[in-house]
């Protein structure tokens, strides 16, 4: 609560909706950056449709590897906006305002992206359509709802489809004000959205309630979305695979890495949209406060899963642990998703001269990525490239051009989704910021005036 | 048994403060106004009761559940009949496997559930709605604040003098609007 | 620096500020225009009721911490004697069971039960107090005393646990968490506990200690020994306030964390080790949180007997509860994933140990704890607190509450019982799947016995340390206020940090 300033309404609006009614130099050049990032994986994906899978590194027996990682990656980030805005909605946390929009783009986005991957690594995309669909197109056969790999689709859509929705409902008061600002075309596409928003006092208590049932509603979506992608591993019999901490360790590791992924959007927000008295040192500290117990909830799991594995002192079990810590090349890729996902960042956020510098936060929120991206291919690839007792081909994975054009691709289709969302919508709620002014209040105690909040 | 429709002219007033907004209230409503003839249109929410309005009463709470009941529905159909369409042992389990019948069931519960809130939330707000009366875009633009009062006959006057001597920088609007229950 | 907003409104009356602590003097509410909305009973849109404060002042406050230290009533000692008969039943049973020796793990298996039911429900009690701290949630402020006291029943714990080192068989032969490490599961266990009673104690001791202060400068001359030795000497003085503060906050979080830590280990070794072939890696998660879900349903009826019967009603009111719910709730979905997180993989798996393992511990010789448990922690608990109305409501919270802590129990039992009943540990998987194993005389004797005795410490602690966290809750009267907005009352809550 330190960071307040006063703002007015016309300050508020003049200042958050700037990017979407102007047109800055570096929005086409970052833009021309990303759209590059898409063409090349386009074309890799047109490449891989032409060809076939074999383009990228896999081969018997790792045959998920790079675009899988990509996949729960990507999910795991979609966590965030749930996270932040869902659960901070809830707790009333003062500092979520100027977070919560940035969340929930990051989430749909970077879920859109996520749904494509297991969708390219099939080879034959079209035949998705009989495996995945409920319907059996005349061949008499339908979906067997007993694999996981039909609850993914059920999950990522109803994840998708009701972060969206949250994501508009939550927009709506903005889309109007949008509509009296803007011109032409795009006045009437706000005036569209927005669906004659008014204001009234009716309007703004179903606002409130709507984010309070909406939230609660998609709580238990966002832990059911990871714990289902984590069962396409946790259910087979690979051995490395078959834990039943992984629903809880993926979801935690989603929660860490999403996190963190908001607060280098923040970051960059701060920097690239001059919102330097919207984004304030508070929201970092705040932000660095959450990740501590997230960290060590995901550490804890993470060491369930090692513990647990070798428990058993199954041959294979055993094997596949030992692989994933002591052979090349994860004898060198499991420290350093450990040192980038936990001990590096982990110690550092406990200093509160950490927590507020924000280019350090930046920082060690992309470290923090870094090792978890490396610890989602640590979970997949040993695993597989461990030879089992009916294995008759195996081979060491490497990544091809291929696999790094398609990693590619998905950051530059999340950050470009998210800049052009940031480009024709406000992407700090402009009425959460206005009710955060109207609600600052102050506590004499003493000689000192604390800042205080009101509370309904 | 058919509605009569009285016809009513919204009147908006614009006032720069919440305590001037608080007092048209209180103005109009002791010159005889109804709670439900008044309400108060702002850029961002106030606490409830802030301008003394009435509480609103909605049927919010009952779009989830019907959304739960009808998602958990079609999990059921897609699951159930999926699995009796197509009934082949796959991995040692029954046919009709109840655990991961589970998994899909409760995404369409929770999807049903989703989807109707939004639609709730977009009806009980009276939505989407046209902007030609009972609303001036300074509101949301400006930052001032409605006080909107929906009046008949005589009435209207009244209404546009307690606006303006409760401190109203502007008083519009008198398109006549027909009278919606609340 | 902009111009304040125009659209803030302006100041009605003086701002009523709390009085400062130790005065006497009490918190004065103005009545602001059209305040008929908020009279008791009428809600906000949103389903809570209006947000009230305390409305006794310091010194009040300080007479009712301290009644039950100073003074306990009639009704107190009555309820101590009956629990302390309750507990020498338990004793009784106790020897019989030491008596028939350790050969028959089978016949301790009601003893763990008991044991893991109270390090499941009073253990983490005291985390709820430390997560309210470190979150700076103020509704928690009239309890968090209480949840501190349940560091003393780890006391207990300890000292029930001791028996169990017997039943537990050598390392060497069969699955453990030990890799058969020296001086493991006895030593090591032993010790995790030791740590985490002396952790809990610890942390009751340092949030108590200005509490401890402040009744050796109320007491008449001559007495107050007692508490001047645990005063320490604390004067008040700015840095003892940073101290004290700093070492809550690290106690807490050390408490966390070995709880986590010990309950791990209790869960492999009492149950999971003891199952051939049983692996599983969320079994002590699923342990640990559940035990959070418990603990909250106990304190919940800690407060609700309270509030009823311990004269603090000013204090634990629709907020406090209301807060709990929630999080109650929160918590029963919790309970859910864990248990779906397990039984999916192990249904799934189809392998023979797993077939195995679900059938003893859910739909075999089980099946009616498990079902039992299914109701009375999951589905009964779910469909109650989804309705605001009972998560807003004194009796619901804590009918919900009884009843997550009637299917803790039973939850144990098909947990603990069928794990210490599986007749030679040693024997390669898949597991025997015995018969059921019923509670006999002596078992009947030691599970009313071991909770009649965590009731009985958790009482006599009430006569060392205040039930109300003095100091916290004047810092909270310095930090809220209640006043006019508009044609409302809205609360303000101070946000120093």
């Amino acid at each position: 609560m330190k960071d307040r300033s006063d703002l007015t309404p016309k300050e508020i609006n003049r200042d958050l909706l700037d990017f979407p009614l102007h047109k800055p130099l570096w929005f086409f050049g970052v833009s021309l950056v990303f759209v590059t990032f898409i063409t090349a994986g386009l074309v890799t994906a047109g490449f891989l449709i032409m060809v076939g899978v074999g383009v990228m590194g896999i081969d018997r027996p790792a045959m998920w590897a790079f675009l899988i990682t990509n996949f729960v990656f990507w999910v795991g980030i979609s966590h965030a906006g749930v996270m932040i805005s869902a659960i901070l909605r809830l707790v009333h946390a003062e500092w979520r305002r100027p977070v919560t929009r940035a969340a929930e783009v990051l989430t749909v986005f970077s879920l859109a992206t996520a749904a494509t991957f297991p969708f390219l690594h099939t080879g034959r995309q079209w035949r998705t359509m009989y495996w995945a669909f409920p319907y059996d197109f005349w061949r008499g056969v339908w979906p067997d709802v007993r694999s996981p790999l039909i609850w993914d689709p059920s999950a990522i859509f109803t994840y998708l489809t009701g972060s969206t929705l949250f994501l508009y409902v939550a927009l709506l008061p903005d889309l109007a004000v949008a509509r009296e600002y803007a011109k032409g075309t795009m006045r009437k596409v706000y005036a569209v959205l927005s669906l004659g928003f008014r204001g009234t006092t009716r309007q703004w208590r179903l606002q409130a309630l709507a984010g309070i049932l909406l939230s609660a509603l998609i709580l238990p979506v966002f832990v059911s979305v990871h714990s289902i992608v984590s069962w396409d591993f946790a259910v087979a019999l690979v051995p490395g695979w078959h834990s039943t901490v992984f629903a809880p360790y993926f979801v935690a590791g989603a929660v860490h890495s999403g996190v963190s992924a908001v607060a280098t959007i923040m970051a960059l927000m701060r920097r690239l949209f001059r919102l330097e008295k919207y984004i304030t040192p508070d929201h970092f500290d705040a932000i660095g406060r959450l990740l501590i117990p997230v960290a060590c909830g995901w550490l804890y799991f993470w060491w369930m899963d090692f513990y647990f594995g070798i428990y058993s002192r199954a041959t294979d079990e055993v094997a596949v642990q030992f692989s994933r810590t002591f052979v090349y090349p994860y004898n060198v890729l499991t420290p350093i998703f450990l040192l980038a996902g936990f001990f590096i960042p982990v110690p550092l956020f406990l200093f509160r001269r950490v927590r507020r510098n924000i280019t350090a936060m930046l920082w060690l929120t992309l470290l923090v990525n870094v090792g978890m991206w490396l610890e989602r291919f640590i979970i997949i690839v040993p695993a597989l490239t461990y030879k089992q007792p009916f294995s008759f081909s195996w081979t060491a994975f490497s990544p091809t051009w291929a696999d790094w054009l398609m990693t590619l691709w998905a950051f530059g289709l999340v950050l470009l989704g998210v800049l052009l969302f940031a480009k024709f919508f406000p992407i700090i709620p402009l009425y959460d910021i206005k009710e955060g002014q109207t609600i600052k209040a102050e506590v004499q105690i003493g000689r000192v005036k604390v800042p205080a909040v009101v509370r309904e | 048994m058919a509605r009569e429709m009285a016809r009513r002219t919204a009147v908006l007033g614009l006032f720069r403060s919440a305590e001037a907004t608080a007092d048209g209230v209180d103005a109009l409503r002791a010159a005889g106004f109804r709670d439900h003839d008044l309400d108060v249109l702002t850029d961002s929410p106030f606490p409830e009761g802030a301008f003394g309005e009435r509480e609103i009463h909605h049927r919010l709470y009952v779009f989830p559940l019907m959304g739960a009941a009808c998602g958990f529905a079609v999990g059921m159909l897609i699951t159930v009949g999926t699995q009796m369409s197509f009934p082949i042992v796959t991995g040692g389990k029954p046919i009709l496997s109840i655990p991961p019948m589970i998994n899909v069931m409760y995404e369409g519960t929770m999807l049903g559930a989703l989807i109707f809130t939004v639609l709730g939330v977009i009806f009980e707000s009276r939505l989407p709605r046209r902007l030609d009366r009972g609303y001036d875009p300074r509101i949301l633009r400006d930052g001032l604040i409605g006080l909107e009062v929906k009046a008949a006959g005589d009435q209207v006057d009244a209404a546009r003098d307690l606006l303006r001597q409760a401190g109203a920088v502007d008083v519009v609007g008198a398109e006549r609007e027909p009278d919606r229950a609340h | 620096m902009p111009p304040p907003s125009e659209r803030r409104p302006a100041p009605a009356a003086p701002a009523v500020e709390p009085a400062p602590a130790g005065d006497g003097a009490g918190v004065v509410l103005p009545e602001p225009m059209g305040a008929e909305r908020l009279q008791r009973g009428a809600r906000h849109t949103e389903g809570h009721p209006p947000i009230e404060l305390i409305p006794l002042a310091p010194a009040e406050i300080a007479a009712d911490a301290m009644r039950w230290v100073e003074r306990p009533t009639r009704g107190y000692w009555l309820l101590v004697l009956v629990l302390a008969v309750l507990t020498a039943l338990g004793v009784v049973g106790v020897v019989v069971r030491l008596l028939g020796g350790f050969a028959d793990r089978a016949a301790w298996g009601y003893y763990a039960a008991t044991f893991i039911c109270i390090m499941s429900a009073a253990g983490p009690v005291p985390v709820i107090a430390w997560v309210s701290r470190f979150g700076k949630g103020q509704w928690a402020l009239p309890f968090r005393r209480l949840a501190d006291l349940y560091g003393a029943v780890g006391l207990l714990a300890l000292l029930m646990f001791l028996p169990l080192l017997g039943t537990m068989p050598p390392l060497l032969g069969r699955n453990n968490i030990w890799f058969d490490w020296p001086g493991a599961p006895w030593g090591w266990d032993l010790a995790a506990m030791v740590i985490l009673v002396a952790i809990g104690l610890a942390n009751l001791w340092v949030g108590a200690l200005p509490d401890f202060a402040a009744a050796r400068d109320r007491a008449a001359p001559g007495h107050g020994r007692r508490e001047a030795r645990l005063a320490l000497g604390f004067q008040g003085t700015i840095r003892q306030w940073r101290v004290v503060t700093s070492a809550q906050i690290i106690l807490g979080g050390m408490y966390l964390a070995d709880y986590v830590f010990t309950m791990t280990l209790l869960v492999g070794d009492l149950s999971m080790s003891l199952v051939p072939g049983w692996r599983s890696a969320v079994y002590p998660a699923f342990t640990i949180v559940t035990g959070f879900q418990t603990a909250l349903a106990l304190l919940v009826v800690t407060i609700a007997l309270l509030r009823r019967f311990g004269g603090l009603a000013d204090y634990l009111r629709v907020d406090q509860f209301w807060a709990l719910a929630k999080l109650l709730l929160a918590l029963t979905l919790f309970w859910f994933y864990f248990f779906w997180s397990d039984f999916i993989i192990t249904w799934y798996g189809r392998q023979p140990w797993e077939q195995r393992v679900l059938l003893l511990i859910d739909f075999g010789p089980y099946l009616t704890p498990f079902i039992l448990s299914v109701f009375l922690m999951l589905f009964i608990p779910l469909v109650l607190l989804i309705a605001n109305r009972v998560r807003t409501s004194i009796g619901g919270a804590t009918l919900v509450s009884v009843l997550i802590l009637i299917g803790l129990f039973f939850d144990r039992v098909r947990l603990y019982v069928s794990a210490f009943s599986i007749p030679d540990p040693f024997a390669p998987p898949p597991p025997v799947v015995p018969p059921t194993h019923y509670p006999d005389l002596a078992d009947l004797a030691i599970i009313v016995g071991g909770f009649a005795a965590a009731a009985l410490v958790y009482l006599l602690a009430w006569r060392l340390v205040p039930l109300l966290s003095l100091w916290e809750l004047r810092e909270g009267l310095l930090l809220r206020a209640i006043r006019p907005f508009l044609r409302t009352r809205v609360l303000v809550i101070a946000k120093p940090w």
